[in-house]
């Protein structure tokens, strides 16, 4: 019988990924395939990260400001045991991201971690490295509904309270991780302080609008707020959500499509509103920028809003060109999660927005549908200069960060 | 095209697998209910380990409201992303015909078999009255 005895057939130490599994661990195949692609060289920013900040909610509940919802926040940890984080308006059990505990780093990240730091620096710190990632825009998860929370001076409470949390413990301790900050929308005045405040400290290269709520983005109110960011000079990100109790998504009864939709719907509505109202047309050198709701959305709304708009100028006379001019020239956008199951949909989506100069990496890490920055890297269709700028020089310009990479491989 | 042996039958209980290298590739052996089958571990759609995902069954309805598990062990799911696999084909669940993994021939022979012919194989050790697993790659 001929059997091969020239390459030795050798046990390896196989271990289902679970949640205890080490970052760099689950994603050394990434790491390999950043190697491979020489990015070593390429300044590599990944505009939209995650960490799990009710982990430590615990610790964060201490830096909410007022002394009475303060302490019963930090009661309320200390004595029930079994609940959801104090004031949150999540949506308790329907947590469905995970397939049913199938895709263990989006289930909860339960590896070891003790590096005499915060653990969040330590996984963020793991997941650039082995992602290839030189700077890492990191957002929090379920406090993205806050903006349906029924009291909304819950929202003012704890976005100030996670802003000034995550710049002591996190962002000051590593500046490569970089926060979009909280903006509590929903209480304007609140909103205008916050930026004052965290405008130039650690790690703030702009701010973030939860994007699930009803309040429209064209409100006056919100002016004020438009023109101390355009003259700082600090973007804007509406970052994608969606939640069962959204009555716009009332009849969805799968997290496919609650997922599918609901991360593209409220970045639609608010979109729609921006460009009809003229706010990139009264805000100029306003940049603002649409997380996590994907590409495809854009060619849809691009041509929609284009095509009424041309029946019907009067309705939005501050308009000066095309909605989709608009949305090319003001608006940048994230790749995550890029559909890449048509690749000419996909080839004619990046024309349509520019994406040589709007469109920015993110990887979503380490929710279940992250990307690598090698989804970018591998296009056919794309030249060098446009990858290297959608991996990270267009976010280097954006946010104003050394175009020098600054990762170890 | 070479065989390599890879395995004793009675190390690899129903529903386990074992990462091997074996000529350069990183190959994961399937038991499914008693048969053999070998596939890469590498995922065709973004990379991951995919023999490290965990193995599961096929969810399957015939009529609205109405579910069940089926082919129990049969599938391999993917660890980041969640792709299902065949594991008896590398074929993907959703879409077998431009997505799937590189599956290799197994096939299980007798120690005795093996220890005969000009070939021993010197890489493994092996008894005449065991069973084997051997890939071919």
């Amino acid at each position: 019988m001929d059997i091969s005895n020239k390459d030795r057939a050798r046990e390896l130490p196989v271990q289902q990924i679970d949640v205890f599994t080490d970052t760099r661990d689950i994603l050394a195949h990434a790491n390999r395939a950043a190697k491979k692609r020489g990015f070593e060289d390429w300044l590599i920013c990944d505009v939209d990260a995650h960490h799990t900040e009710t982990i430590s909610w615990h610790e964060l509940v201490q830096y909410i400001e007022d002394p009475v919802i303060r302490h019963q926040a930090m009661l309320f940890h200390d004595e029930k045991m079994g609940t959801a984080s104090y004031g949150l308006n999540g949506d308790m059990g329907l947590k469905y991201q995970d397939v049913g505990g199938r895709i263990p780093h989006q289930a909860g990240i339960r590896e070891k971690v003790d590096d005499g730091v915060h653990r969040d620096v330590t996984l963020s710190r793991r997941a650039m490295s082995a992602l290839g990632v030189d700077y890492m825009v990191l957002f929090p998860t379920p406090m993205l509904t806050l903006g349906l929370h029924p009291q909304p001076e819950m929202e003012v409470y704890l976005g100030r309270a996670y802003n000034r949390w995550l710049i002591d413990k996190v962002l000051s301790k590593d500046d490569r991780l970089k926060t979009l900050a909280y903006l509590p929308f929903n209480v304007p005045k609140e909103a205008e302080r916050t930026i004052e405040e965290f405008s130039g400290q650690p790690g703030v290269i702009g701010f973030c609008v939860p994007s699930v709520r009803h309040k429209a983005v064209h409100h006056n109110d919100y002016m004020r707020i438009y023109a101390m960011l355009e003259e700082r000079n600090l973007p804007i990100a509406f970052h994608a959500a969606y939640h069962w109790q959204d009555q716009s998504l009332a009849t969805i009864n799968r997290f496919l499509g609650m997922h599918a939709l609901g991360f593209v719907w409220c970045n639609m509505v608010h979109m729609t509103n921006w460009i009809l109202n003229g706010i990139p047309e009264r805000f100029p050198k306003l940049k603002s920028i649409w997380v996590e709701s994907g590409l495809a959305w854009i060619p849809f709304l691009m041509q929609r809003l284009d095509d009424q708009y041309l029946m019907r100028p009067s309705e939005a006379p501050q308009l000066k060109k095309l909605p989709s001019e608009y949305m090319r020239e003001n608006c940048w956008y994230t790749t995550q999660p890029m559909e890449t199951v048509n690749m000419k949909a996909l080839q004619l989506t990046l024309e349509m927005i520019n994406a040589e100069s709007q469109l920015l990496f993110a990887s979503d890490w380490p929710h279940f549908d992250f990307d690598l920055p090698q989804e970018i890297y591998d296009l056919p269709f794309l030249s060098e200069q446009a990858k290297r700028n959608i991996l990270g020089l267009n976010a280097a310009k954006l946010f104003n960060l050394d175009p020098t990479p600054r990762k170890t491989l | 095209m070479a065989r390599h042996v890879i395995a004793k039958v009675d190390e690899l209980e129903v529903g386990k697998s074992k990462l091997v290298k074996v000529a350069g590739r990183d190959i994961a052996l399937f038991n499914v209910k008693g048969e053999f089958f070998a596939i890469a571990n590498r995922c065709p759609h973004e990379g991951a380990d995919l023999c490290r995902g965990q193995v599961v069954g096929l969810a399957e309805s015939d009529e609205p409201g109405k579910y069940r598990m089926t082919r129990h062990g049969e599938l391999v799911r993917c660890p980041w992303h969640g792709w299902e696999f065949d594991i008896r084909t590398g074929k993907s669940w959703c879409d077998p015909a431009r997505t799937r993994v590189k599956s290799f021939d197994v096939s299980v022979a007798k120690g005795g078999a093996l220890a005969e012919g000009p070939y021993q194989a010197e890489t493994f050790p092996v008894s005449i009255d065991e069973d084997y697993v051997i890939v071919e790659i």
